[in-house]
């Protein structure tokens, strides 16, 4: 598999997770989960709560510019290559 | 390697670095603000489709029934303010997409009178009760206190707003009537919310009900919205900052506390029921005082410049000085004041710690719950007074 295909598929993941967290902790009641009596729904609303926002925040402000940094260095990497091939020896 | 090309030379990893970061931060200023607005501006522009999305959303939280049962933040008295908030704002919300798209009355108008029902159960009054010694409805014709009533009666001027004929009506006229009168006889202006406490906000629930009872009936209550108008200004607004206090003395009315955005902004939309200038002067003073924005996310800082102080049930989280609250209710002023940036940045905010998610044909906010789904509709669809 090509390096690109598995970011594509590690990204879809990330999505795909993303959004089953969303639905799920909005179908269990986020809030009320969170002040519920019983620690341990507590505990385990906060920790899915908090991979939902890793995820968000990494989906909406880290791993497209990652992406697209990959992008430009591989061009540039490209670019050097053939530079590289054509220089007189 | 970064590329599969075998001919390629890898660049220094400094170098791998540096591009890495600059891709970063260039998408980071644009690429979150344009997926956390989308749809801020159809719900600034009134969009059916997109106010109904979110009454849906809430009109289904109604008919799960959110009583005080439902919160568990620790205190019986939250408790049942947070449920009665939620219907509060259940029927606001309601009331609002239906004056703005009359063909929707159909649908929404039942959610809105179970909402009104929720809130005038014997049991939502609890911890009013507990605080007093006697329930609030029971007693109309005492002269002290209940300030929260606000609440109550402004819930029941947005069902009157859209089914006059309701048999609720004579309720809201005996309501907002004890309100009036005991604000009148109140030498400071304040009336306790709880024995020994009085909050401006609560107050410009009281105000704000009395104005809008005014304008669906037809009784002049001018003079006094005129007095309580003028208590604002001259006492309880801050003149540097423009925030509005949290507290006032209920004897004295002076105030006992600094200002705060949550209340200033929520004082804004209440008083748009009745009094627009002072509305105005609130929303304005939200925007800016308190107003910040970064890469294109806005949000309310919750002490004003020059005054600091923690996060509280009223404020919700405070992170950086802004707070959740203040932020959620400045989408009203900033929608009534015609501020389109400054309401589609605060959307931003709300729609990314929020986290929208489909709810079948309705649409909802992951982190909001009952409450706050109920809070956000009220102030995405708030009116222009």
């Amino acid at each position: 598999m090509s390096p690109w295909a598995k970011r594509g598929l590690a990204v879809a993941a990330a999505v795909a997770l993303h959004e089953g967290l969303a639905r799920g902790l909005d179908r269990a009641g986020l809030i009320e989960r969170l002040l519920a009596p019983s620690g341990a729904w507590a505990l385990v609303a906060l920790v899915a709560a908090v991979a939902l926002y890793a995820l968000r925040l990494a989906l909406l402000f880290v791993v497209p510019g990652v992406l697209v940094a990959r992008l430009v260095i591989g061009a540039i990497e490209r670019r050097r290559g053939a530079a590289h091939r054509h220089r007189p020896r | 390697m970064t590329t599969s090309d075998a001919s390629a030379v890898p660049l220094p990893r400094r170098a791998r670095l540096a591009i890495t970061a600059a891709c970063v931060l260039a998408l980071s200023a644009v690429l979150p603000r344009a997926v956390a607005g989308r749809g801020a501006g159809a719900l600034f522009e009134g969009d059916n489709a997109a106010q109904g999305a979110l009454a849906r959303a809430v009109a289904a939280d109604v008919g799960r029934d959110t009583g005080a049962a439902a919160f568990h933040t620790g205190s019986t008295r939250f408790d049942g303010e947070w449920a009665l908030v939620t219907s509060q704002m259940s029927a606001l919300g309601l009331s609002q997409v239906i004056l703005a798209h009359p063909a929707q009355r159909a649908r929404y108008l039942p959610p809105l009178r179970l909402a009104v029902d929720h809130i005038l159960r014997p049991q939502t009054f609890a911890f009013a009760t507990q605080a007093w010694g006697a329930s609030p409805l029971d007693h109309l014709d005492d002269e002290r206190g209940h300030a929260y009533l606000g609440y109550v009666a402004l819930a029941l001027g947005a069902l009157r707003a859209v089914d006059p004929a309701t048999a609720r009506a004579a309720l809201h006229d005996r309501i907002v009537d004890s309100l009036a009168r005991r604000l009148a006889r109140s030498p400071s202006g304040a009336l306790e919310t709880y024995p020994g406490e009085s909050y401006p906000c609560d107050l410009a629930a009281v105000v704000g009900a009395i104005g809008q009872h005014a304008r669906l009936t037809g009784v002049d209550r001018r003079a006094l919205l005129s007095r309580m108008s003028a208590v604002y200004r001259a006492r309880w607004i801050d003149p540097a900052t423009g925030y509005l206090t949290q507290t006032v003395d209920p004897a004295t009315g002076a105030p006992t506390s600094p200002g705060r955005g949550s209340g200033t902004a929520l004082s804004s939309y209440f008083l748009s029921f009745a009094d627009p200038a002072l509305a105005r002067a609130l929303g304005v003073a939200v925007a800016r005082t308190g107003t910040r924005t970064l890469a294109g996310f806005g949000g309310v800082l919750e002490y004003a410049p020059g005054s600091s102080g923690h996060g509280d049930i009223d404020s919700g989280p405070v992170v950086l000085g802004v707070s959740v609250s203040a932020t959620g209710f400045a989408l009203a002023s900033a929608r009534q004041l015609g501020d389109r940036d400054r309401f589609v940045a605060l959307y931003r905010t709300a729609s990314l710690f929020g986290v929208p998610v489909a709810r079948g044909e309705g649409r909802g906010f992951v982190a909001g719950g009952p409450i706050g789904n109920a809070i956000l509709l009220a102030m995405l669809t708030a009116r222009s007074p």
